[in-house]
Formats: C-alpha cells, sequence, structure tokens
C-alpha cells in the first residue's frame, strides 16, 4: 500500500478532508485527534494490518509520521 | 477455574435504576474538548443519556428500595430471608459491610446470613457462583444477591474517558434451590492480575491514602484532567483485551456446557459501551440483535449491575414466560472475566423501578 493510500485510510478515520494529513503534520494540532480517534487506530490497526499497538505507544505518537511508521511495522 | 452448579435457578430480577436522567448533550460543555469531538464519540460510543444518583443516595439506598419492593409485592418473604449477599466496588461506610446496612436498613431477622462480596465488573457472575453454591451446599433454599453501584458517577466531570459512559443502578436476583434437572448453571472464570494498571483507582486504598495531593486533576496526554482519587482507564488495553479474551471465554463455557454457541439465544453482556458490544459480536460470530447492546445510551454503565438491569431492561416479562438458553458473560478491572450458561426464565418476576432520590428506601405502596 502507498504512503497517500495509508493517509486516505487515517483521514478517514479522523472524518477529515482528503488531502489534510502529511506524514509532518502534528497530531497536537488536529482537533480531530481526541481518544475516538486513537481507539479507532487501535481498531483499523488490528482489522486492516493485524498489527497490534499498546496504548503507551498510541499515547506516544505526537506526528502523522508516527503513525505510518506502526502501519509499515513488522506485524 | 470452570464449575457446573446443579439444582439452582435465578427465581426472579429486580432492577432499580435513579429516576435523574443526566443527558450527554447537556454535558458536553464540561468535557475539555470541541463540542464536534465529543458529539462524534456520544455517537460511536452510544452516550445517550445515563441515570446518576443524587448525592443523599448510596448503594445501599438503591439495594434496599429494591429489597423493600420486593417485600411489599409479596415477591419475598422478609421472615424467611435466609441469606443476603452484597455484591459492590462502593461501600456505604468503611466498616460495617454493606449488607449489614441494608440489614439495618430493612429491618431483617437476626437469623439471616449476611456478607458483602467486593467485585467490579464480574461482580453479577462471581457473586451468581458464591450464590448457588450457598443454595447447593443444601444451607439455604434461597440467597438475595444484591449487585449495586451506586456514587462512583458522582467523579470527574472533566474526563471524557469515564464520566459519560458511567450510570448508577443495583440489581436483586434471587438465587432459589430447584428440582428441575434442567435448572444448572456453568460457570467459567479468569483473571490477569498482572493487566491490573489497565482499569484501577490508585488512591483511596492502603496502598496510596487519599490525601489533598492525590485530589488534584492532572490534564493526560489525550486532554482529560483526572487525579489519582478517579478511574484510570487505559482503553486501549482494556479493549484488546476484551476482544481477544471473551470470545474464547464463551466458547470454552459453550462447550464446558456440552452445547453449541449456535444455540444461545441471548448473549448477556456486561455493558461497556455500544461500541465494544458491537465489535464483540462481530468478532464472536453473533448477530448484534442477540447480543445487547443498547444498555449505556440508556442508562449508563453501572459495573456489576449491568447484567440484571440487561435482563430487565431487554427481557423483562419474557424471562416469566419463557425460558431461553443464556450466556452471560462480563469483564473488567482485575482484569477479569467471567461468564456463566443456563437456562433463564420462567421467574416470578423480572422487572425494573426508578428509585426517587433523596437516600429513599421505601417504595410508595400500591395505590399511595
Amino acid at each position: 500500500m502507498e504512503k497517500k493510500d495509508k493517509l486516505a485510510i487515517l483521514e478517514d478515520m479522523m472524518e477529515l478532508e482528503k488531502g489534510t494529513l502529511a506524514p509532518e503534520t502534528e497530531l497536537n494540532d488536529l482537533e480531530e485527534w481526541d481518544s475516538l480517534s486513537a481507539l479507532s487506530f487501535v481498531v483499523m490497526l488490528g482489522d486492516e494490518f493485524g498489527r497490534k499497538v499498546t496504548g503507551q505507544e498510541v499515547r506516544n505518537m505526537e506526528t502523522v509520521q508516527d503513525m505510518l511508521n506502526i502501519m509499515e511495522r513488522e506485524a | 477455574m470452570k464449575a457446573t452448579v446443579n439444582g439452582v435457578r435465578i427465581r426472579g430480577i429486580c432492577a432499580v435504576v435513579p429516576d435523574e436522567i443526566h443527558k450527554f448533550a447537556d454535558e458536553i460543555k464540561y468535557f475539555p474538548f470541541p463540542e464536534k469531538s465529543s458529539i462524534r464519540l456520544g455517537r460511536v460510543m452510544g452516550f445517550r443519556e445515563h441515570r446518576i444518583t443524587d448525592a443523599a443516595t448510596t448503594p445501599c439506598d438503591l439495594a434496599s428500595y429494591a429489597l423493600n419492593y420486593l417485600f411489599q409485592n409479596g415477591l419475598i418473604q422478609k421472615d424467611n430471608l435466609q441469606s443476603l449477599l452484597v455484591v459492590a466496588q462502593m461501600a456505604d461506610h468503611r466498616v460495617p459491610g454493606n449488607s449489614k446496612i441494608v440489614h439495618g436498613q430493612l429491618g431483617l431477622p437476626q437469623e439471616t446470613f449476611c456478607a458483602d462480596l467486593y467485585e467490579n465488573c464480574t461482580g453479577f457472575i462471581s457473586g451468581l457462583y458464591m450464590a448457588s453454591v450457598q443454595v447447593a451446599s443444601g444451607s439455604v433454599d434461597e440467597v438475595a444477591l444484591v449487585v449495586t453501584d451506586g456514587g462512583a458517577c458522582r467523579a470527574n466531570k472533566l474526563d471524557r474517558n469515564t464520566y459519560p459512559l458511567c450510570g448508577d443502578a443495583a440489581g436483586v436476583a434471587l438465587v432459589s434451590k430447584s428440582q428441575d434437572p434442567e435448572d444448572k448453571i456453568h460457570f467459567v472464570f479468569r483473571n490477569d492480575g498482572s493487566r491490573k494498571d489497565a482499569l484501577i483507582v490508585p488512591a483511596g486504598g492502603c496502598r496510596m491514602p487519599s490525601t489533598p495531593e492525590t485530589a488534584k486533576a492532572v490534564r493526560d496526554e489525550m486532554g482529560n484532567y483526572r487525579s489519582l482519587n478517579d478511574m484510570h482507564m487505559d482503553g486501549t488495553a482494556v479493549f484488546q483485551f476484551v476482544m481477544e479474551s471473551v470470545p474464547p471465554l464463551v466458547e470454552e463455557a459453550c462447550a464446558y456446557a456440552g452445547i453449541e454457541k449456535g444455540n444461545i439465544q441471548y448473549h448477556l453482556t456486561h455493558q461497556p459501551n455500544r461500541f465494544m458490544l458491537e465489535k464483540l459480536a462481530d468478532i464472536m460470530e453473533v448477530p448484534r440483535e442477540i447480543l445487547f447492546n443498547n444498555i449505556v445510551e440508556n442508562f449508563g454503565n453501572s459495573s456489576s449491575a449491568t447484567i440484571p438491569v440487561n435482563m430487565a431492561f431487554n427481557l423483562g416479562r419474557r424471562l416469566v414466560e419463557e425460558k431461553p438458553l443464556v450466556c452471560l458473560s462480563a469483564f473488567g478491572a482485575g482484569l477479569s472475566l467471567a461468564a456463566a450458561v443456563c437456562r433463564l426464565g420462567h421467574m416470578d418476576f423480572c422487572e425494573m423501578i426508578e428509585h426517587p432520590g433523596k437516600g429513599c428506601i421505601m417504595p410508595p405502596k400500591q395505590g399511595d
């Protein structure tokens, strides 16, 4: 899957306009990055990528690139 | 642990909820988040309204009110009440236990056995097991099992992680001796205390007594405010625990009971939020219609009381007229898991009543 497709998944997950997210986007700058988005990310990782993540890893994420790194890492 | 208890049944269920309705839409203003974000959260999780006691009403008041209702309506004889088991995580007093407070409020006979079981969200099933074992021992014919949760929700309105989903309620289940060979309950329990931090109130016990310092609310990474006296929930850890652990637990309980999972007519689970229960039904490959998920949106999550509230609200009269095969399941702090498979029904009563607040313990007499 290409990076732009992964960004599209994250935009869809946070109900953002297409093209809103870039790897360097800071999560704290996004009004839509909240506990529901965090849970949606955990669910999406499991459903779409077969990946597991801890609550601490989710809380430690600072940028969209951090999300992409988790999506891309070895299962 | 697995256990089958023979010759027991639930003769009746009475759930009680505060009549005070708190609407999520009115609470959004308290949360330290944009309104849009809270509305989206409410839509997905099923936060609509919840029932919270007023400051004068305690877990024991809810319990005594429900028991008095049963006495007034001739559904239990007060003078014959042999055993009272009260399950709760909140207590009216540090000493004595809730069961003694309820005993005094109701003026129960001195001969009545009274005991307390401190339990969290798996409390109804743990209590049902303890009550069933007592009945099966032959020492009593019936146990009044009370699960009650009140006061926990007057907690921190700035914590959107926990406040909108909580609710107060109590439930009474009469666990009785039965001669019918069909009346038996198959239990499965699992615990993982190494994961205690996923759902914990850090301060207020012997490990960390509450002090002015522990009462200070601090902002977390997601923007919620909570103090060490408040419930801390690692939502990701709890979600993963439930999705990974509950489906095999239910499979195991069905196999142990010697039935096909597909023959279960209703899955009566603990009620954390709608989102989690929809996902759980999907993973278990169970139709969402038979795994009810509507208690949080109507009443809130009342810990050990959600299963009787679920029974009374979603099945009610059906548990008087019919006797479906059901699987109860619960999961929560500990972390802990519990399941029970049984035929449930042909009860004398299965209903829900409302508590009027102000610490009331006596329902109005019929005709008042």
